[in-house]
């Protein structure tokens, strides 16, 4: 019996991700159009084939130690190639979202962000704290911040509380990211042990910011070209928006700290407001074009809650952000920070469920791609552009 | 009736632009001394057809000789009436298609009119040797025997009695249904083809016996049958009772059994939780699909092929058990939710429509689908089986445990029982020839229905494996071919392959020396012996082979059309050119069915073929006697090809197994040849096939060539 692998069908497994983004799965026959349609597979163990394999027949432990499933860009070059609409690239999709589900910690907060109601409390929790925050600062004052001019959104809270709310979900994201990936290379290990065709750990970081930077690899898909300006977009609107946060915090706490710079509000020209203006702009405008592809193709792709939530975040996050700045130029007193409280709530879920929630890619793909050249696995990738 | 032979010449489709016809008309007067010859540029015309007519009315012209295209072509046209024969000349495909045209000046080529006259001389002679034929008679009954009561014999009844022939239906069991009416539920008929239907064959089972028509004989078997088509004898054992009836034609429709699982030691079949799909249908029909210690099964494997495809038990496919898998399969699903069903399979084998039936299955999130070759099934302590699997789609060798398996087992036919269904009181035995794996014969590409025994049809899941709706498709053909064989029987005609020949065998018995070549080697059991040991002829089994006259060593056997004397008339009927010449002959005698039609080809793609050849058309290739050899050897033919289908496992032969038989014969013909002091190589048979026309010409080029060698016949012209 030795070398032989023992199988485990897994019916709610597989009935879970077919109410979760792989309603086609099952559809699958194996033919491996898909393997040789992906312009991102290895030649050796080519995926997405085996995948819709182990998915179909529910080998949960393969999947959630499938470094293959994040070198998938999700271009559903496959999807599109299929003969019998099984979707391969959204079953990889959904395979993300369960292995995200699978590390996640606590696991209560994943299952949440799968479902409607999940999400009602998940929101609940910053909309309460943020509002009790506010109540707590401004009930002496008889809430005046609502009718002092010019609009300061720190008078209705102040950075300093601001970061006092934030700091502790951040962290708890941080540790929550670190569990969760050192499970998630342990298990990738296990699979694919490391070979002597792979790069050092350093070359290997290198190398994937570089070619996380260049989206290298939405380059090479056919079917979602626009991806690879859209997300691009959004991903260069996101690092420049998380520079801009932490400018402002840093420049807050050098002012709290007696050094003579400029605070918030800053004023249009300042170089880190142009910056923020910008990646908002930039990460409003993929954004936009995502969820333009997205309905567009709506009849191959079928998003779980799971993924709309994320995008749906991403967006309204953008969105307030640039109607706080509108309506405060505009003075529009109450609806700039009823703006800026929506604003505050969308950050909010976003950092603190980052590893549960579809965010948490920005952990495990780069993860699973430095792991891929260290393995050696890497080495095997068509380079056809 | 007074003989008149009239010669037509046909100088249409460019005929007249490789021979001259008015010449080729005078050779009819002059050489064949025919009372009329005419030419006509459009024979097959309205006008052409009623110059014939008139001569008919007003000549008595009886016998027409049309010399034009080929005898495949216009037979309806050229149908002269009952009163009158017709012989055709095929000097279209044969000479002008084939043979040099007019040269530039409007010149004519020698060799190409030589050809023609001598065509002419050929076919008069055959033409004055004519016999007339004449139909069979006998009382023939229009009642259909069907046996066995399964959904087949069941639809075949049916058919028959809607087509108001009267049946009677004989089963051996006490109740008709056969196999598929113990099923729980049966694979889809009609679209949408997703799911397994309810079992409606208790209802065709009432349909039969309340038809006015049929008439159902149960717990009997046929204890013996004589006769032939139309006036079958049939002799029942019914509860130990006889009963005897006459019948028209025969249906056999005694099915199928699934392999027996107990052979299939090496798929665990000792195990207590491994059995065989026969035995899971029954489980599920009982609504308890479990395990024998009374557990649920929830892991349940399906190992296809059990059995199938492989050379120490089934070396075919059944067709059947993929689909009966995915059926069963949806019992498992539809009895728990919880439970799953994995099948592993070597190919999913659900052609047409079916597929939408393995689609949903597939589509099921609690079937599971691999392809795999099982290399081990073994028992685990808590009785559970551990199935192993080597070259799965995984990519590596897996292992599953289920709670049970079972083994989808393939069809065997009922004739593999060791009883017979027939109990045929023929010379040749009381069955059904069989093709292989107890299938019986049936040339089963061109003419699925047909047996080696003339009026008797095998059906259903006893022909070839088949499921429940091939079956009753099956059943519906076969029950019309039982029909037609009872009208043309009825006409005194050939039933198959020569639908409606009107030509038998005869025997001159005098001269019959009762080697009893002719009865061991007719391939349709047609003739049984008197006291003497001569050959009986049941004209209703026959099929107008003529392979008896090519196998009897005294060339008694003879046809009003063709025969050992109409054969060497027809050869010997033009002045052979002598030695000197230069124009050798070589003849070349070919099968209607397989090889005349590559000829008729070759000359549509207007294929120049070798102008020293004389073309014989025989029924079969089986119906070559060694006479021929001789006879043409001694007339001075430099050479002798025979052209007719491939014998052997695949073989072609409407005729089952006559190039097989000529080729046997031909082998024997050395001695002969040698005695005569030429060459054997002048003798040489040929397979040949329609998609070969091309490679004709040089076949024959190729054989003249090599007569060469030998330089002339040395008989010629003594
Ligand atoms: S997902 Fe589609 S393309 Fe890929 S193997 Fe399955 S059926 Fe073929
Ligand atoms: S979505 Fe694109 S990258 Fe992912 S498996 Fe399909 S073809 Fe490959
Ligand atoms: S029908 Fe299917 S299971 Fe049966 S022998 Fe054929 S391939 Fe095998
Ligand atoms: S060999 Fe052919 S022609 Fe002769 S009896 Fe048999 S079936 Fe008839």
């Amino acid at each position: 019996m030795t070398g032989r692998v023992a199988v485990n069908t897994d019916l709610n497994f597989v009935q879970g991700l077919m109410l979760h983004g792989a309603a086609d799965l099952k559809k699958c026959y194996q033919c491996s159009t898909c393997t040789v349609a992906c312009p991102l597979t290895p030649n050796d163990q080519p995926f997405p084939r085996k995948e819709m394999l182990w998915a179909q027949w529910g080998m949960k432990d393969k999947l959630f130690r499938d470094m293959d499933l994040w070198l998938c860009h999700n271009c559903n070059d496959c999807t599109d190639q299929c003969p019998r609409g099984a979707k391969p690239g959204e079953v990889m999709s959904a395979l993300r979202n369960q292995t995200i589900e699978h590390y996640s910690y606590p696991q209560a907060i994943s299952k949440a962000a799968k479902s409607a109601r999940g999400n009602v409390v998940l929101f609940l929790i910053p909309m309460v704290l943020i509002a009790l925050a506010i109540a707590m600062k401004n009930i002496e004052s008889g809430f005046a911040f609502l009718t002092a001019k010019p609009i300061v959104y720190a008078n209705m809270l102040p950075v300093n509380f601001i970061d006092i709310l934030f700091l502790p979900p951040v962290l708890f994201a941080v540790f929550n990211s670190y569990k969760a990936i050192s499970n998630f290379i342990g298990g990738l290990k296990e699979q694919y042990p490391p070979t002597d065709r792979g790069e050092n750990l350093l070359p290997a970081v290198k190398g994937t910011i570089q070619d996380v930077l260049s989206h290298i690899e939405f380059k090479k898909c056919g079917t979602n070209k626009s991806r690879n300006i859209s997300h691009r977009l959004m991903m260069y609107g996101f690092i420049g928006l998380f520079i801009t946060t932490n400018a402002v915090f840093v420049l807050h706490w050098l002012n709290e700290f007696g050094f003579d710079v400029q605070v918030t509000p800053l004023p249009f020209f300042h170089p880190v407001k142009i910056l923020g203006n910008v990646s908002a702009f930039a990460a409003f405008a993929g954004i936009y074009l995502i969820v333009r592809d997205r309905v567009k193709n709506s009849g191959t792709s079928i998003l779980s809650l799971f993924d709309w939530m994320f995008i749906g975040n991403m967006f309204f996050t953008v969105v307030t952000g640039i109607l706080c700045q509108v309506f405060r130029v505009g003075d529009h007193a109450n609806l700039a920070f009823l703006t800026y409280y929506i604003h505050l709530v969308m950050v909010f879920y976003l950092l603190a469920y980052a590893p549960q929630t579809k965010f948490g890619h920005i952990l495990y793909r780069p993860a699973a791609m430095i792991y891929s050249r260290y393995s050696g696995r890497n080495i095997d990738i068509f380079r056809n552009l | 009736m007074e003989s008149k032979i009239g010669v037509y010449i046909c100088s249409g489709c460019d005929i007249d632009q490789a021979l001259d016809v008015d010449e080729l008309v005078k050779v009819a007067g002059k050489e064949c001394k025919a009372p009329v010859s005419k030419t006509h540029p459009f024979l097959c015309s309205e006008e052409g057809v009623q110059l014939m007519k008139e001569d008919q009315k007003n000549e008595g012209v009886n016998r027409f000789m049309i010399a034009a295209c080929s005898q495949r072509y216009h037979e309806a046209t050229f149908d002269m009436g009952d009163d009158s024969l017709v012989v055709r000349a095929p000097i279209r495909e044969y000479v002008a298609w084939t043979q040099k045209t007019k040269d530039e000046n409007g010149e004519f080529d020698e060799d190409t009119q030589l050809a023609g006259e001598e065509y002419l001389q050929m076919y008069y002679a055959k033409i004055k040797k004519h016999g007339i034929p004449e139909a069979f008679e006998q009382d023939t009954s229009k009642n259909l025997l069907v046996i066995g009561g399964g959904v087949s014999g069941m639809t075949a009844a049916m058919e028959a009695a809607n087509a108001g022939y009267s049946v009677n239906l004989v089963e051996k069991e006490d109740h008709l249904g056969g196999f598929c009416l113990d099923e729980y539920k049966l694979i889809p008929a009609q679209a949408p083809f997703r799911d397994p239907q309810m079992n409606s064959v208790s209802e065709a089972v009432s349909a039969v016996a309340s038809n006015n028509l049929i008439t159902v004989h149960a717990s009997s078997f046929v204890v013996s049958i004589s006769g032939q088509p139309g006036e079958f004898q049939v002799k029942l054992n019914t509860d130990g009772g006889f009963k005897e009836f006459k019948s028209g034609a025969i249906i056999m429709a005694t099915g199928s059994h699934p392999y027996d699982a107990e052979k299939l030691t090496e798929l665990g079949i000792k195990y207590e939780n491994v059995i065989s799909s026969a035995e899971f249908e029954q489980m599920a029909k009982s609504g308890k699909i479990q395990r024998k210690d009374g557990k649920p099964a929830l892991n349940i494997g399906f190992i296809q092929c059990a059995g199938s495809r492989t050379p120490e038990h089934l070396p075919y496919c059944s067709g059947t058990c993929c689909m009966d898998s995915l059926k069963q399969a949806a019992y498992i699903r539809e009895q728990n939710p919880d439970a799953k069903a994995h099948i592993i399979y070597r190919d999913i084998r659900t052609p047409g429509l079916y597929e939408d039936f393995y689609r949903t299955r597939q589509d099921d999130p609690g079937v599971f689908l691999t392809q795999g070759d099982v290399v081990g099934v073994n028992e685990t302590e808590n009785k559970n089986i551990a199935i192993d699997v080597d070259n799965t789609l995984f990519g590596e060798p897996v292992t599953m445990e289920m709670d049970l398996v079972v083994l989808a087992v393939g069809q065997v036919p009922s004739t593999m029982k060791g009883e017979s269904a027939l109990n045929l009181q023929y010379r040749q035995g009381p069955d059904l020839p069989e093709l292989k794996y107890g299938y019986p014969d049936s040339h089963f590409i061109c003419f699925p229905y047909e047996t080696r025994r003339t009026g008797i049809y095998a059906v259903g899941s006893v022909r070839q494996p088949m499921d429940i709706n091939d079956a009753k498709l099956d059943a519906t053909g076969a029950a019309l071919k039982a029909i037609q064989a009872i009208e043309l029987t009825d006409q005194g005609k050939t039933v198959h392959p020569r639908v409606g020949d009107l030509t038998f065998p005869e025997f001159a018995l005098s001269r019959c020396t009762s080697c009893k070549r002719c009865t061991e080697e007719c391939p349709f059991g047609v003739l049984e012996e008197d006291d003497k040991g001569m050959p009986l002829p049941n004209p209703a089994r026959c099929r107008s082979c003529g392979i008896c006259m090519g196998s009897c060593p005294v060339q008694i056997i003879s046809f009003k059309d063709s025969s050992p004397n109409i054969f060497k008339e027809m050869m010997t009927s033009y002045e052979m050119p002598d030695e000197f010449d230069e124009k050798p002959r070589v003849l070349i005698f070919v099968c209607e069915n397989d090889a005349l039609p590559v000829f008729d080809m070759a000359a549509l793609e207007r294929l120049k073929i070798n102008t020293n050849v004389r073309i014989m058309p025989m029924r079969c290739l089986g119906g070559t006697n060694l006479i021929y050899v001789t006879d043409a050897l001694s007339f001075g033919y430099d050479g002798i090809m025979f052209m007719g289908c491939a014998f052997g496992d695949d073989y072609q032969c409407h005729f089952v197994n006559g190039s097989e038989l000529a080729n046997m014969r031909l082998s024997k013909v050395q001695e002969t040849i040698g005695r005569l002091n030429l060459e054997p190589e002048r003798v040489r048979q040929y397979a040949i096939s329609m998609n070969d026309y091309e490679k004709l010409p040089k076949i024959i080029d190729d054989f003249v060539e090599e007569l060469e060698d030998f330089g002339p016949n040395p008989f010629k012209g003594m």
